[in-house]
């Protein structure tokens, strides 16, 4: 690209985003204002609009850049993204409609309402929300950043980092804060659309290029770096059970993150069914999107980049390709970020308005519910913008420290749904245990024993202190849970 | 529909969903180690894929085709109500 022509990536990209706000607005109007509209669009999401809402969620930025990122300067260890992206949804199969069934006959939307209501407990949702918001904050920051890098590469320096995050993820704002769920679920499907489009041309594209197809691109990279290609051989950049373990704390975790839990509360039964069996097909976007980080590994000298999640904006700013191109991935990678934050900004300000202040506060009128969860919106999304201008870190790394406390919610929530005797003493300190040993690695970075995921050593010990502290503790009565464990 | 009745399908969906939460941890367990050891090589490459990347793939593909029979057995022929 000359730099002359950043201005055809910026139109376009600038028009995207004005597409993307007119759909997000006009989806939310003239609905009903109530939080069972915000939060879960009065459980009535159709199969086609869950599949991208779904999809657009989970395939992030991260998809864009830090897949990439990782194919690049890691090799094989990025195979576990699509490996748990497929199998990922595959637990909502059956937890979804359950949790659907129960939600409809108790009039819940989150997940926090869920454990409330099963563990009559405050602190538990309370507690839950509170370490999910600091996941979603990070989780959020990588997003936007995100969207930051792109549009600063793809204008050649033109916009500033603190602008092009503004404008991408304020307009996000803008359309969660107005429409809520629905809004976001609309913007979805442009989004995914384009950004599955982007990741198969450009994913195809690259190889082809520059190596003449993904296969020769491959025996390149096998003569000058043996290892890449493997797992927990001599020179490769994972252990096998980091490999295995990260990918099972995903498949675990995946569910479990509240804002997806909780759509099992915008639909009906058979649509979770339908779109956890159509799902897998979203993770084959993955695979030509690897193909993108492999084809800079013989073409951008290891060290060129300040940090590898930059791979595939720097492949695309220094190949003269067409600013037509260019404008096609800007306007993919910013899809793929933002269908992505709407859904986590929206689950956000749900998690923390339902589960934290409704759950300890019972007398607001609907009317301040629905006004809170729109300012919570906007604050959450906020400190996010801040976090992501002034913070920083590798991509990868801070999802997977994420999932490390998500999967702690899991035993509290499985425990809610299968087990009788499960008892909110139990759920709190199993959590509390779990979620604790994982930031003690996370934060400490210290090496796990055989170098399993930190999340699944907090997930051991928060599922032994679950049951022992359950069995230790007197359980809600029988015709309670029934309600729950047979519902 | 007599209480038997329910029961008894009750029963056939738990059957069904039991086999398939089996047979999705099967596939599971091939793509981790040890068992993803069979594959943990760059070659042979297929459909432009080192060998590893395609064995993921394939496991894809057939989780994907089991959860379109389980879709099948419990939702079309299960006769769910909504």
């Amino acid at each position: 690209m000359s730099e002359s022509t950043w201005l055809i990536p910026l139109i376009v990209m600038l028009l995207y985003l004005a597409f993307a706000l007119y759909i997000g607005l006009l989806a939310g109007k003239g609905r009903k204002v109530s939080v069972a509209e915000f939060t879960v669009a009065e459980r009535g999401l159709g199969p086609f609009i869950m599949w991208f809402l779904m999809g657009g969620a989970i395939f992030s930025a991260f998809a864009f850049l830090g897949g990439p990122g990782w194919a690049y300067s890691k090799g094989a260890p990025a195979f576990y993204i699509f490996a748990y992206g497929a199998m990922g949804l595959i637990p909502w199969y059956f937890i979804g409609p359950k949790a659907a069934r129960i939600g409809k006959k108790l009039n819940l939307f989150t997940q926090g309402d869920l454990l409330r209501e099963r563990y009559k407990s405050k602190a538990l949702p309370t507690l839950i929300a509170i370490v999910a918001e600091l996941a979603f904050l990070q989780y959020l920051a990588l997003q936007i950043k995100g969207t930051a890098y792109v549009f600063t590469t793809l204008t050649w320096g033109h916009v500033p980092i603190w602008l092009g995050a503004l404008i991408a993820y304020g307009i996000v704002v803008l359309y969660v804060a107005t429409g809520g769920v629905r809004a976001a679920a609309w913007s979805d499907v442009l989004q995914a659309a384009l950004m599955l489009t982007v990741a198969w041309v450009v994913g195809l594209y690259l190889p082809f290029h520059l190596y003449g197809g993904s296969g020769e691109m491959f025996k390149q990279i096998m003569t000058k770096l043996p290892g890449h290609l493997v797992i927990g051989q001599a020179g490769s950049h994972m252990s096998r059970m980091a490999f295995s373990t990260a990918i099972l704390v995903s498949v675990i975790g995946f569910t479990m993150w509240p804002h997806l839990f909780m759509k099992s509360y915008t639909t009906n039964e058979k649509t979770i069914k339908k779109t956890s069996m159509l799902y897998p097909t979203f993770a084959i976007v993955m695979i030509p999107i690897l193909f993108i980080g492999f084809a800079g590994i013989m073409k951008v000298p290891f060290g060129t980049l300040k940090s590898a999640d930059e791979i595939l904006p720097y492949m695309i700013a220094t190949l003269k390709a067409s600013p037509w191109l260019i404008a096609l991935i800007g306007a993919g990678t910013l899809s793929a970020a933002m269908s992505t934050s709407d859904a986590v900004t929206h689950g956000a300000a749900s998690t923390f308005v339902q589960d934290v202040i409704v759950t300890n506060k019972s007398n607001i009128s609907e009317h301040a519910k629905v006004v809170s969860l729109r300012w919570a919106v906007i604050i959450i999304g906020a400190i996010a913008y801040l976090i992501a201008i002034f913070g920083g870190q590798s991509l990868v790394k801070l999802l997977l420290g994420g999932y490390g406390y998500i999967v702690q919610i899991a035993p509290p929530v499985y425990g809610a749904l299968y087990w009788k005797r499960a008892t909110s003493q139990g759920a709190i300190w199993g959590f509390v245990a779990g979620a604790t040993l994982n930031g003690i690695y996370a934060f400490g970075h210290l090496p796990t024993p055989f170098g399993i995921n930190a999340g699944i050593l907090g997930l051991i010990l928060n599922i032994i202190v679950f049951v022992v502290v359950s069995l230790l503790t007197k359980s809600e009565s029988e015709e309670h849970v029934k309600e729950f464990v047979e519902g | 529909m007599t209480t038997k009745s329910i029961s008894k399908k009750e029963k056939d969906k738990r059957g069904l969903y039991t086999f398939f939460i089996i047979f999705f941890i099967i596939c599971f367990l091939f793509q981790v180690f040890p068992l993803a050891e069979i594959a943990n090589r760059a070659t042979p490459i297929v459909l432009g894929m080192p060998f590893l990347m395609f064995w993921v793939t394939i496991w894809i593909v057939i989780e994907f085709i089991g959860l379109i029979i389980l879709y099948y057995l419990d939702v079309i022929k299960g006769g769910e109500a909504k």
